[in-house]
């Protein structure tokens, strides 16, 4: 909340689509804005993106649609099967990739559009500590530092009229404390791998990080702590790719190209 | 004593022989688990690390690190 109040995230009159994908992060943040948003008369939904993807998906999207019922959230359920006309399952029988790529890249474009169909101007997102650190540390490893300059805890603002600001309220909180705040507050939470989960660079760096902030606590905190710091510099530098962007040709998205990735994923079959 | 582990992230179970007087923290050590990385939950309560171990203790080791 602290978070929230800090960098001014949430406004009166704003309408909040918060991202639930059923794991820890997104049912932490969407218990927290509940009491948040209901106490200020903040008008907010819960955004589930289906992907397709047997014998992960269904099970989660149960234990969103429970804990909204509980809590008398609204919920809209968008899949890519009838947004996009495939299954994440079906679109990877046909293209060797990294799963991660194009269940990432659609997701994101579907939460964007499934945010502002449902007329909200905001989004948020269950994105931690962890998450932003490793960002952070992946971006540097490449030495893409464009990349990092669109990451923070409030990013989209100026884009595009059709790109929802996004709002990242966990941002400050560890992996950790989430996982402790979810056991406190008794969230239906079960251990849950997906399927395609393969050993990713990401999942390196974690890794990495973790045994760095074990033998030096703080590690992570003090990453995001200097990145903010650079932050602002890092904008102004990359305004090209920070700043106001294109609308993709086929679908009229948001793009930074002539096609935005999605289309662009779609057409290189 | 013998105590009853159960690693959430492996979904393995695994009962291990420790000396007496030894914590959460020296197991985490033996089975090579980075504490940043688990909570642990004793008996179905959520403990420190620094939580001592009794004879037929079970031990659940959470995950915090989500799969994908």
């Amino acid at each position: 909340m602290k978070t929230i109040r800090q960098y001014a995230m949430i406004k009166k009159g704003d309408i909040v689509a918060s991202a639930l994908s059923g794991g820890k992060d997104s049912m932490s943040l969407l218990l927290i804005l509940n009491n948040f948003l209901r106490e200020r008369n903040i008008e907010f939904f819960a955004l589930t993106i289906d992907e397709g993807i047997e014998g992960y998906r269904d099970s989660t999207i149960e234990d969103a649609t429970t804990f909204c019922k509980k809590h008398d959230i609204p919920l809209k359920i968008i899949s890519f099967q009838k947004t996009l006309g495939f299954t994440l399952d079906a679109f990877l029988k046909k293209k060797k990739m990294n799963p991660c790529t194009p269940c990432g890249t659609f997701r994101r474009y579907l939460l964007n559009k499934g945010a502002r169909d449902f007329k909200a101007t905001k989004l948020a997102t269950g994105h931690n500590l962890d998450d932003e650190a490793q960002s952070i540390f992946m971006n540097q490893i490449k030495g893409n530092l464009a990349l990092s300059a669109k990451l923070g805890p409030i990013t989209g603002i100026l884009m595009h009229k059709r790109f929802i600001p996004r709002i990242k309220p966990l941002y400050f909180m560890t992996e950790k404390e989430v996982t402790i705040y979810s056991l406190v507050k008794q969230l239906p939470i079960k251990y849950n791998e997906c399927p395609n989960f393969v050993d990713t660079f990401r999942e390196n760096v974690g890794r990495t990080l973790n045994d760095l902030e074990q033998k030096y606590p703080g590690t992570k905190q003090g990453i995001v702590n200097a990145f903010l710091e650079l932050l602002p510099e890092l904008r102004k530098k990359y305004q090209r790719t920070t700043g106001e962007i294109g609308t993709c040709k086929k679908c009229q998205e948001p793009a930074a190209k002539d096609l935005c990735k999605v289309c662009e994923l779609i057409s290189s079959e | 004593m013998k105590i009853n582990v159960f690693i959430e992230r492996k979904n393995e179970n695994a009962l291990l022989e420790m000396k007496e007087g030894t914590s959460i923290k020296d197991l985490l050590a033996l089975l090579e688990i980075n504490p940043v990385t688990i909570i642990p939950v004793k008996n179905g309560e959520v403990v420190i690390e620094d939580a001592k171990l009794k004879d037929k203790d079970t031990i659940k080791l959470m995950s915090v690190v989500s799969g994908g």
